[in-house]
This record gives C-alpha cells, sequence and structure tokens, in this order.
C-alpha cells in the first residue's frame, strides 16, 4: 500500500466534484434518496400501523415510531450499498472520471476517502430531511435526535466501505445483481427496519447482528425515541466503525490496483 | 535545466506478463520525444509509469527531477496527461469539465475559471462550452483533453496516441496545438502509431517491441540508419531479381514488391532492365514506416 497520507483539499476536491455533478441530477436523488423512503415510511407506520393496536412488544408507543427511524436507517444502508456498486463501477472505470482524477495531485487513496466521504455527505442531507418529517410524525423526544444524520451517514459509509473494495476488483458488474438482491436488500429488509429481530431464530439474529444494517437502525431507534442507552449505543457504534475501518482498508487497497496498478 | 525524464533499467512486470523489460531513457526539457512501437510494445506500461499511475517494478525513473515511486504527487502536479481514452466526464459540461479539473490542482475557482476560459479559446471550444461532452465530436473531445491536460500549465506533457481515430482536419488542428506547445517550450512525451506524426512532432523517438528499445534516435537518423534512401513500390506479378552487387534490397509482399535502395529511378530501371514488367511503380523517400516495419516486423499485432 502506497501514498497513504490524506490532503484534506484533495479528499475535498472529491466532494466537490460530486457536488457539482449532482446540480443535473438533484432530482433523481431527491426521489430516491428522500422521498422513496418518507412514502415507504408514511405508507408502512401510518397506513400499517394504524391496523397495529399493541406495539408494545416492539419497545415503542406506536408503529410509525418502530418503522420511522428503522425506514430512515435502513434506507441509509440501502443507499450506501447500491452507490458503491454500479456507480463506483461507472467512476472507476465505465465513465473513469477517477481514472483521470489519479492523474492529478490526488491518489488513489484520497479518490476512494472522498468517494465515501461524498456518501456521507448526501446521505446526511437526505437523512436530515427525512428526520424532519419523521419528528413532524411523531414529535420530539431526544436532543440525541440531532445525531440521527450522521448515524444515517455512518450507517451508509459501514456497508458501502466493504462493497467498494468488491467493486473495486471487479473488471465488469457481474455479481452485482447478486449482492443487490442477496445482500443489501435481504439485510435492509431483516435488520430491523420493519419488525423486531427478536422474533427471529437466534441462528439467524446472530446473522443480522454481525452485519452494520442492524446497528444503525437500533441506534437510530434509540436516539429518536429518546431510549437511548449509552453502553449499547457505544456497541452499536463500535461495531459499525470496524466496518467502517475495515472496509476503508480493503477499498483503499481495490482502488489503488483499479486505479495505479 | 534538469533532464524532464530519465529512466534506467525500468521495468513493470504484470504477474508472469513484462510489459516493460529494462528500458533507459533520457527525456530532455523542451524537446518532444516519442515513443513507437507496435500494439503490446510496452508504451502505454511507461507512460503510466512516468505519470506516476503505475509503480514501476524495479529500475529507476525520476520525472521532472522527482523520483517517480516517492514523490508521485510533486510530479502530477506538473504533469499534463492526455490518456488514450478521454474519460470525459459526461455529467459535465465542456467548461465544468475544465474549471473541475483545474480545482484538483489546487486553483481558486477565479484561476480555475480564467484558465479554463484561455484553454477553451486554445482548443477553439468557446462556442462549445456550455454543452455537454456527449454532444462533442471525436475531434472535439480530443481537443478538451488536451485542454484539460493544460489546465495547470505543465513542464511536460504526456499524449498517449493523441490523434488516434480522428479525420485528418481534426489531427492538423491537433498538430498545430502541439506545435505551439512546442514554441512556448512545453516537453512532450507521445506514443503514436502514426509515422507521418512522429516525423512530424518529434526531435527524437524510440521505438520499442516487446517491452524494450530496439532504436533510438531522431526521425532522420533512423532512416539513414535503417533503411535506404528511397523505396520503389512495385505492383507486380512477376519475380523481381537483382543483381547482388547492385545495392538493391528486395522485399516480396503479397500483391507488392518494395526496392529499397538510395536512388529509386535507378533501382527502377535496374529491374526493368532485366525482365520485370511492374503495372505500377511509385518512387518515394524513406520514412519511419519502412524503419519501423523494418525494426518490428510486418506480423500483425491485436
Amino acid at each position: 500500500m502506497t501514498a497513504l497520507t490524506l490532503h484534506p483539499t484533495s479528499l475535498w476536491h472529491v466532494v466537490e466534484h460530486h457536488i457539482r455533478r449532482t446540480r443535473r441530477s438533484w432530482a433523481g436523488l431527491l426521489l430516491s434518496g428522500v422521498l422513496n423512503p418518507i412514502f415507504t415510511m408514511l405508507a408502512l407506520g401510518v397506513g400499517i400501523g394504524s391496523q397495529i393496536d399493541d406495539t408494545s412488544s416492539l419497545g415503542t408507543n406506536g408503529y410509525l415510531e418502530f418503522v420511522g427511524p428503522g425506514v430512515l436507517a435502513g434506507s441509509a444502508f440501502l443507499q450506501g450499498g447500491f452507490t458503491a456498486l454500479w456507480p463506483t463501477m461507472s467512476q472507476l472505470r465505465w465513465e473513469g472520471a477517477y481514472q483521470n482524477v489519479v492523474r492529478t495531485p490526488c491518489s488513489a487513496a484520497e479518490v476512494l476517502t472522498g468517494h465515501l466521504l461524498w456518501i456521507a455527505l448526501r446521505l446526511t442531507f437526505s437523512s436530515s430531511l427525512f428526520l424532519v418529517v419523521l419528528l413532524i410524525g411523531i414529535g420530539w423526544e431526544s436532543s440525541f435526535a440531532l445525531l440521527v444524520p450522521f448515524i444515517a451517514a455512518l450507517t451508509a459509509v459501514s456497508v458501502a466501505a466493504p462493497i467498494c473494495a468488491f467493486t473495486a476488483r471487479r473488471e465488469t458488474d457481474r455479481g452485482f445483481a447478486l449482492i443487490a438482491r442477496m445482500v443489501v436488500t435481504p439485510l435492509f429488509v431483516l435488520s430491523g427496519t420493519f419488525t423486531n429481530v427478536e422474533s427471529f431464530p437466534a441462528a439467524v439474529q446472530a446473522v443480522i447482528k454481525f452485519f452494520p444494517a442492524f446497528h444503525g437502525i437500533e441506534l437510530t431507534r434509540m436516539f429518536v425515541n429518546g431510549t437511548s442507552e449509552i453502553g449499547a449505543a457505544l456497541g452499536h457504534l463500535a461495531v459499525l466503525a470496524v466496518w467502517i475501518v475495515a472496509g476503508w482498508f480493503a477499498a483503499v487497497l481495490g482502488f489503488q490496483k483499479a486505479l495505479t496498478p | 535545466m534538469d533532464p524532464a525524464v530519465v529512466a534506467r533499467k525500468l521495468v513493470k512486470q504484470f504477474g508472469e506478463f513484462t510489459a516493460v523489460d529494462g528500458i533507459d531513457l533520457d527525456i530532455r526539457s523542451g524537446e518532444t520525444f516519442a515513443v513507437l512501437g507496435p500494439n503490446g510494445a510496452g508504451k502505454t506500461s511507461t507512460m503510466r509509469m512516468i505519470a506516476t499511475v503505475s509503480r514501476p517494478t524495479s529500475g529507476s525513473l525520476s520525472v521532472l527531477g522527482h523520483d517517480a515511486s516517492s514523490e508521485g504527487r510533486s510530479i502530477r502536479s506538473r504533469l499534463g496527461v492526455v490518456p488514450q481514452e478521454d474519460h470525459l466526464d459526461v455529467e459535465l459540461t465542456v467548461r465544468e469539465n475544465l474549471l473541475t479539473y483545474s480545482r484538483y490542482f489546487g486553483m481558486s475557482w477565479a484561476e480555475a475559471k480564467a484558465r479554463s476560459d484561455e484553454l477553451l479559446d486554445f482548443a477553439q471550444l468557446t462556442d462549445k462550452a456550455d454543452d455537454r461532452t456527449d454532444m462533442l465530436s471525436g475531434g472535439m473531445k480530443r481537443r478538451l483533453t488536451i485542454a484539460r491536460a493544460l489546465v495547470n500549465t505543465p513542464d511536460l506533457v504526456l499524449l498517449d496516441e493523441p490523434t488516434t481515430g480522428l479525420d485528418p482536419q481534426a489531427r492538423q488542428l491537433l498538430w498545430d496545438r502541439l506545435y505551439e506547445l512546442k514554441e512556448r517550450g512545453v516537453t512532450q512525451l507521445l506514443t503514436t502509431h502514426y509515422m507521418d506524426e512522429a516525423e512530424q512532432l518529434a526531435d527524437r523517438l524510440v521505438i520499442m517491441d516487446g517491452g524494450r528499445i530496439v532504436a533510438a534516435g531522431s526521425p532522420e537518423e533512423l532512416i539513414a540508419s535503417s533503411t535506404t534512401r528511397e523505396v520503389v513500390e512495385l505492383r507486380t506479378d512477376d519475380e523481381i531479381t537483382v543483381d547482388a552487387d547492385s545495392g538493391i534490397q528486395v522485399e516480396v509482399l503479397r500483391k507488392r514488391t518494395l526496392l529499397y535502395a538510395d536512388d529509386g529511378a535507378a533501382a527502377l530501371e535496374h529491374v526493368r532492365a532485366r525482365g520485370a514488367t511492374p503495372s505500377s511503380a511509385l518512387i518515394r523517400r524513406s520514412t519511419l514506416e519502412d524503419v519501423f516495419l523494418a525494426l518490428t516486423g510486418r506480423q500483425l499485432v491485436d
């Protein structure tokens, strides 16, 4: 591994590049990143939620209080995972914008880190909008809610980093659909987004708790509903951090191999 | 003045495959230096190492006075690269491509804007400034790629097959831009398949084959040392014979026969006198293409 010095200006230039690119596609991003999850949350939380009388087994006052934070963090996970597949491949190989960036002073490690920061920034922004709608629906319970957009960003990066490591090692998008359908989407659905994972068999719970989605969702739910326990919160954060750090290292190696062999 | 590039025993391997096999290079500041070679000769691998986007397997490489293995960032800040693939950002306009790229070199927005306007003018793309790049013709895209390589006012510009796939007008326009750069004292290193391009643009060149340098010198030196002054191209089915002491070399191709001689007219008379009746005969001066084919062979490399 070479050139692991990260210059903040180079990281910013990668983020800035994406901001400029987004000026033409912001409507699509707003639809997929904000409106879709909000509609999903409202349909489930308000629609299906109205049919559920007793949510005591979920640990929340109502179903919207349960599913809202779940969809918020779960969507961040989903978007992080998907962005790390085709859009990342496009930048690395198909459009090849990143092939050019490494011909500037910016290194492959900086390109990857800037790429992940852009995903984090985007998810911080879209989750903030989502949070406003959610808090209008369920009311303000805790100041920790202000941290939720950052937790969503961490959740997105915790899946994006390892998948970027996978994407960077591929010549084509073969296997991407499998990752999307068999890993990312099932984890979004099963990691406590819509229902309490405690109702699953122990083995299934163990698998779910190994991956970061569950921990991002649990943290978000705690912070939104004001049920934070410091020990549990730190534990969830630690799992996210391990996925981010390990994924980042693997992705740096992958980006170096892909961009500066 | 420091030499622009100094390479010693430079090697690049990909697994078992050796792309560049122990080459030495000395490129002087201000000159235009060409690397010629068939596909797979190691040209692009050499360029990528000089651009510090590919790490040499062994050997030493100094670019603009910096070590390529440890000072890539400093080198890249003074380098302009025109890769084989344009890789323009299709989400951005022509001007935005230049602006965004400028920013990676640490330029302020005001500097980036001024420089982009200047380069749009240089590349004759001012009237296309607000178009998306996928609306541009091949020649325009190539000019934009060259303009993009100049945003940081580089001391060394690397051009990897800059005119491949362009029509003759677009090539001529690009050559004009490259001459202009040369007049400004910018060192240029280019790879090309086009022998006329190398003859037109390069002060010195090397021919690579199989990862090694097989010839080096100015275009005139290489033509003088590797082939005769003139070539006669004959269309004929006759078997061409020449006197052993005539100094004429004969190369029989499928439908053509080539005579290599310092005096083409005399060589033509010589073979006619020995009974050859070609349906057509063209006497021309030797070109780098003859040197290239003599040194790297006529076998097609995909």
